[in-house]
Parts: structure tokens; sequence; C-alpha cells
């Protein structure tokens, strides 16, 4: 699903990571914790071709990103749904307008297909009942369920999530990683961001951390 | 596909990114969000690092200040599309379509000018002289810009080719305040490279204090006199050398400038209170030009 070999990570000319070696397989649950500036950001940037990857080798749901082309990226950015901190619906339209014009960006065709394809998402994300709602009208986990439902819509393999959490208060927390383990049992990898302990010692998983311009297993 | 370019300095483009990475979120091309610090070295760089964590969106600084034209060509150099957006740092689209508008106009049309809005509110007193000029001044309804369509531009809100801009660039010869977005509109037209206007405008929301916005227009005015003699731009292109021209022709350049040395406190009064007006303000510049120039 992931594989990086002697991959150096690069924000412009800077050296942020190197020699980093990761190897994650379909289904699994991963985090990466690190510092504010550790080179967590700049690894999931690299993940879904937003930095180039300048060093090393590095396969992600099958596109080599050593030879990543630019035109290629956004259907990389379907097989990867991201997920990050600070996610905006549009206000003028419903949660679920929001939906359909991501849907119809992605060149879906036929209303009644994608009807039932926004449902599917919402209801997995527990939001059923929302989507007439205004972006305004939902609280900040709810929200947060709808960037996760937006991740999905175009069958993603894999989930980057990065601190998902990092606006939400601990019971809030809570309900959305209780969405994303549900999530990861339907057999999608989620590989998540995050600095939040109590969260990873309420739902262990492996832990991959970034610290001094390295990558590492953590226990 | 999409190349969306923020100059700033010392003020936090972090909620303009969010809006605009909220809209492109949607759309199924590559896209990406420079924001590039002028040498500011102020505190808000730390909060724009934030855009750093944002995907597809980066944040740097330079070492100090390049001007407002050559931080704009380095924008330029450092993107990967084929399209610019280029947009001031102190702007907020005013509608949530404004990536779809921009995209549309791209079909045919090689630069692409949104507009400018300033809110109907009347601000405080300190701001008046500024809020007043962009009201009346560059808030400009589409359907009125579109009639003379190359005379409607601004650097703060425009979409451009990006082998279009190559071929035409900011003028880095220009390192003071003002009139890098004429001297651009002016070479476009030049080279036939039509201005298409657009009902897409932003929120101008950085308002000068009614001195800095003084000073500004001194400073531009400074610039213009130095562009009017490179032969850079003609009465044609700018209302205020033309009317320069028109009192050259009179004789009366000699009066202005005294009219300048000697009253323009006068003028500077009515231009901080509380309802500055256009007329003197228009009055000023052409006054400080001619004042100016019998200095040389």
């Amino acid at each position: 699903m992931l594989q990086l070999k002697d991959a150096s990570i690069f924000q412009r000319e800077n050296l942020i990571l190197s020699n980093v070696n990761l190897d994650i397989k379909k289904g699994d649950f991963n985090y990466i914790i690190g510092k504010t500036g550790s080179g967590k950001s700049s690894l999931m940037k690299t993940l879904y071709g937003d930095l180039p990857l300048q060093n090393g080798e590095g396969i992600i749901v099958d596109f080599d990103l050593k030879k990543l082309k630019e035109k290629e990226i956004p259907f990389l950015r379907r097989k990867i749904g991201i997920v990050f901190q600070d996610f905006k619906l549009l206000n003028d339209r419903s949660v679920y307008e929001n939906l359909f014009f991501v849907l119809k960006a992605t060149g879906w065709k036929g209303k009644n297909q994608m009807e039932v394809k926004i449902n599917d998402v919402l209801d997995k994300v527990d939001m059923k009942s929302k989507g007439f709602k205004m972006p305004y009208q939902l609280s900040g986990g709810e929200q947060q369920r709808i960037a996760i439902a937006r991740a999905l819509l175009n069958n993603p393999e894999m989930i980057l999530a990065d601190e998902p959490t990092g606006n939400l208060d601990p019971k809030t927390s809570i309900e959305l990683m209780n969405v994303l383990e549900e999530i990861n049992k339907t057999g999608i990898t989620i590989l998540m961001a995050t600095h939040d302990y109590a969260l990873i010692l309420k739902f262990p998983h492996k832990t991959i951390k970034c610290e001094g311009n390295k990558v590492f297993e953590v226990v | 596909m999409l190349s969306v370019l923020i100059p700033t300095y010392n003020y936090s483009v972090v909620s303009l990114v969010k809006t605009l990475y909220s809209q492109l979120q949607d759309k199924d091309f590559s896209f990406e969000i420079i924001c590039l610090d002028n040498g500011s070295k102020s505190k808000t760089d730390l909060l724009n690092e934030e855009i750093n964590s944002i995907p597809f969106c980066n944040f740097n600084c330079l070492e100090k200040d390049v001007g407002r034209s050559k931080i704009r060509n380095l924008l330029a150099e450092r993107s990967k599309y084929e399209w610019l957006l280029f947009l001031d740092s102190d702007v907020l689209p005013s509608s949530d379509r404004f990536i779809a508008n921009y995209l549309e106009a791209t079909y045919n049309n090689q630069v692409v000018y949104g507009g400018l809005k300033y809110d109907d509110n009347k601000p405080q007193k300190e701001l008046k002289l500024r809020w007043v000029y962009g009201k009346k001044r560059e808030e400009v309804l589409y359907e009125k810009r579109k009639l003379d369509p190359n005379k409607h531009f601004s650097s703060a809100n425009f979409l451009i080719n990006k082998k279009v801009f190559n071929r035409v660039r900011f003028d880095e010869s220009l390192t003071e305040y003002g009139h890098e977005d004429t001297l651009l509109a002016i070479e476009l037209v030049n080279r036939n490279n039509l201005i298409h206007q657009i009902d897409n405008a932003v929120y101008h929301l950085g308002l000068d204090e009614n001195l800095v916005f003084i000073q500004k227009t001194r400073k531009a005015v400074e610039n213009l006199y130095l562009l009017e003699n490179k032969n850079k731009i003609k009465p044609e292109n700018s209302k205020l050398l033309k009317s320069y021209s028109n009192i050259k022709k009179l004789k009366m350049k000699k009066i202005l400038a005294i009219l300048f040395n000697e009253y323009s406190y006068l003028m500077e009064r009515n231009l901080i209170s509380e309802n500055p007006s256009l007329k003197v303000y228009d009055l000023y510049k052409l006054s400080y030009l001619c004042s100016i120039s019998k200095k040389q």
C-alpha cells in the first residue's frame, strides 16, 4: 500500500527527514507523531504529491512517487482521501450539495448513483440525517466528520489524516476516532498524524515517530 | 493547472488561504497556493507557518524586502502550473464561486481581471480616505468595466496565463510603491493581450490609515514622475499625467507648484477629515507632481 525506502524528505532545499523507511500494508492503521516542525506535515505532503520525492524510493497506492507527474496528482488524490485539521465546506450550499459538487468534479454521472453514494458516505460517518444542513449549522466535530465523508467519496484505498482532531475537544475526538476505526474495519488503510497521546493510548496502533531528522517506530 | 500566488508583508494570509483551499479542493485538477513574505521578519511569519500544514499550500519568507514587482516575479518563477492567479494578501473573495468563475474565464482568454470591492459600511475616521478612494475609484462594477476593458486592472486580483506573463513580467526597475500594475497593463495591451473583465471581485480589507495612504500617494506620484521621464507611462495611460500635460500647456505648472508648497497643509486637513473630498485628493496629487517636477 505504502512503501518508502531510504527516502529523503525535502521542503524546498532543506532536508527535513533522511533515510525514511516505511512499510504500510493494506488495512493497517498507523499513527505518525512528532513535535511541530519535526517533519510530519512534510512527510504527509510527500505522500500525496505536494512535495517531490527527490531521493530514495516511494510507492503509494500503486503510484511511483519518484516518477509522479503533475498531471497524475488529481488521480492520486482520488485514491488517497486527505483529511486535515481545519477543513472548511463551502458556506453557500448544504452538506449534500458540497458532496455533490465533489462527485461532479471527479466525473460522476447519473443523479441517482450520486445520491446513493452520498447517502452511503454520510451513513459511514453517522451524519445521514444532516445532509440538508448548511455548513455553519454544524459543530466542529460534525464538520470534521463531513471532511471524512468527503474523503470517502471516491472509494479511496487509503486515508491520510493530518491532525484531524487538532481543533476538537477530547469527547468529540473520541467520537471521531470511533468513526475512523469503523472505516478502517472496512479495509481502508489509515495513516494519521497526531500529537494527542491520550488518543493513541485509547486506540492503540503502530506508531511512527519523527524526531531529529529521522523516522522510527515506537512502542 | 492553477497556481495561486500571494505576496505578503507582515500580514496573516491564513484565512485567505483556507478560503481558497475550500474552493480548490472540490476541483479535480492540480493546484498550489504559494505565499511569500517580503522580508518583514515579523511575528506574523509564525502565524503564516500554519499554511505549510495545508495540502498543496506553502509559505516562505524572503530575507529582505525586494519590492512589490520583484516578489511577484519570484512567485511566478516558483510556480508549477500554467495559470497564475495573483492576489494581494489583504483581500478576501466575495463569493464561493470565486475559483469556479476564474476557471470558466480561462476558456478563450489569457488575462482576466475580477474587480475590487469595499465594505459598504463606513469605517472609522482614520481609514476614511482610503475607503472613499476605494469605493469611488477602485470599485467599478463589471457592467462598467466591460465597456472599456483595458482601462481597468489591478494586481490585487487577476488571472494570467503563465506564457503570457513570462513575456511581460512586472518591471523590476520599480522598487518603490505604486504603478507596477499600471505598467503591466500597458505592456499587456501593447502586446495585444486584451484584459478580459469578469464579475468576480475580492473585498479589499486592508485599509491604510489616512496618513499612511497620503504617504503612499506621494510615493506613487514620485514614481509616476520617474516613469513619465523614462517614457514608460504616457498621458493616455494615466488621468493624472493627462491633467499634468494640460497644466503644462496652460503654463500653470508654477502656480500649482506654489499652491502645493504653500497650501498642502490645508488640503491634507481635508484629506484626514471625516469627509475627505476626492477633488481635493486629485488636486493634491496634481499640485505635488508640479512641485516635484519644478524642483528637478
